[in-house]
């Protein structure tokens, strides 16, 4: 109702003004349509893709009649960095920009600034006999996204911005047996080329 | 003012696990897990007074505990993977909405559907009794013959613990509009198609609505019939204990 009343006062104002103006002003600049909520910022991303992004892997080989509930000392390969890049000036902070990416791909992506794990790490799953690559990883998000703010009493929608963000969602561990044939693209079919 | 209204500003359906959304002034209790700098800016009235944080949504150690498993999806897969993270909710330091009151669904968004920021919508599901939530994904597959080319399936779960009757709550409301009954093996919630974002096609996405909690499945990858749902969302339903 606000953002609404709003929209009626700026109506109202730039129509008074004009009825006011009109019998003895011709040159008085056209009545512009309301089109916004004045001051509102509406950013979006115009395209985000997932990538399955290894972070940590390692070879286990587990001999006939053992098993393996611990792989540890998985190695660190990779880091993703969450972050976002403007490419034009903006009223936006990094994290509100973060927050429309996550909203676009409706799982949770870590804040600007965060890293993935930056040790090694251990794997718990009990594993029997086999050769594995054991890893680590998530599914990095990329995207670009646009932002425009309402203005002049909700009649343009300026420019407000453009850029780049990156972030990923829920790490997770996993194992892949170097005897599967996985479908490219997955975490395992990553995980068995670097690995195994 | 104080009449209610529809929220309107950004929409973030499910910030609620990671650190991005909701915060963490003083981050004890967060299990780092694989996140080395977690978080962010403060949600609502969390900054700290005397000895104890007031902090609307804190991260939980990484457990499992009441989620799935791969290998009560996949009893043989050869392959596997799994994350699973964690939120306690206390609706008295999250940001209420002044004078906003949800009326209606936005059944575009993801799940829980609801339109608002993200603070906004954190407030509201403390505000609608969830005082947990459990994410989790794990993929896995069946046995397959040799040489076969294996796609590896993926479930994201996320358990909603409520201190009031699910049923009553606004995700089931919301449902109902977004999706449509079901009932299998004697579960029973409401189902909908969502867009994977890994295959570009559309997938099924389970509601079940229990006693005092929910439980949102998706069912992402390709290979899924609808005689594999019955037994899973059974399992869900027993682990979760909702």
């Amino acid at each position: 109702l606000r953002n609404t009343a709003n929209i009626a006062v700026a109506a109202m104002v730039l129509a008074g003004s004009t009825l006011a103006a009109s019998p003895a002003h011709a040159d008085i600049k056209p009545l512009l349509p309301v089109i916004c909520h004045n001051g509102e910022v509406t950013t979006s991303f115009t395209t985000v893709t997932a990538d399955r992004t290894l972070t940590h892997v390692r070879y286990f080989s587990v001999p006939a009649g053992g098993s393996l509930d611990v792989a540890k000392g998985v190695t660190k390969i990779a880091t993703i960095t969450a972050s976002v890049k403007f490419t034009s000036d903006t009223t936006l902070e990094a994290n509100e920009v973060i927050a429309k990416e996550s909203e676009k791909v409706g799982v949770e992506l870590a804040a600007s600034g965060s890293m993935t794990l930056q040790t090694a790490t251990n794997v718990t799953y009990h594993m029997g006999p086999g050769a594995y690559a054991v890893f680590a990883g998530e599914k990095k998000f990329s995207g670009s996204w646009s932002s425009t703010k309402c203005t002049n009493n909700g009649t343009r929608e300026a420019p407000n911005g453009d850029g780049t963000a990156v972030s990923f969602a829920v790490p997770g561990d996993g194992a892949a047996s170097c005897t599967g044939n996985y479908a490219s693209g997955t975490f395992e079919y990553k995980a068995k080329a670097y690995g195994c | 003012m104080g009449k209610p209204r529809l929220l309107s500003a950004f929409v973030i359906a499910s910030c609620l696990v990671m650190a991005a959304c909701t915060s963490h002034p003083a981050d004890s209790t967060v299990s780092p897990q694989k996140t080395a700098t977690g978080s962010s800016s403060a949600s609502s009235s969390g900054e700290a007074s005397g000895t104890a944080p007031k902090i609307c949504s804190t991260k939980l150690p990484v457990t499992k505990a009441g989620m799935l498993e791969v290998s009560d999806v996949w009893h043989q897969s050869g392959s596997v993977f799994f994350g699973y993270q964690a939120v306690a909710l206390d609706s008295r330091y999250c940001a209420h909405p002044a004078g906003e009151e949800l009326l209606s669904p936005s059944c575009g968004q993801h799940f829980p559907w609801i339109l608002g920021s993200a603070t906004n919508v954190t407030a509201i599901m403390a505000d609608a009794g969830v005082t947990k939530i459990s994410d989790g994904t794990i993929r896995g597959h069946d046995v397959v013959p040799a040489g076969t080319v294996i796609d590896p399936q993926e479930i994201r779960e996320k358990v909603l613990y409520l201190d009031r009757q699910a049923q009553n709550s606004i995700f089931a409301r919301f449902a109902k509009t977004c999706a449509k009954p079901f009932n299998l093996a004697g579960v029973s919630g409401y189902r909908t198609k969502i867009r994977s974002l890994d295959t570009g096609k559309d997938i099924d996405a389970f509601l079940v609505v229990g006693g005092h909690g929910l439980i949102w499945m998706e069912f992402d990858e390709t290979g899924w019939t609808e005689a594999k749902y019955p037994a899973i969302l059974k399992k869900a339903v027993q682990k979760a204990q909702v």
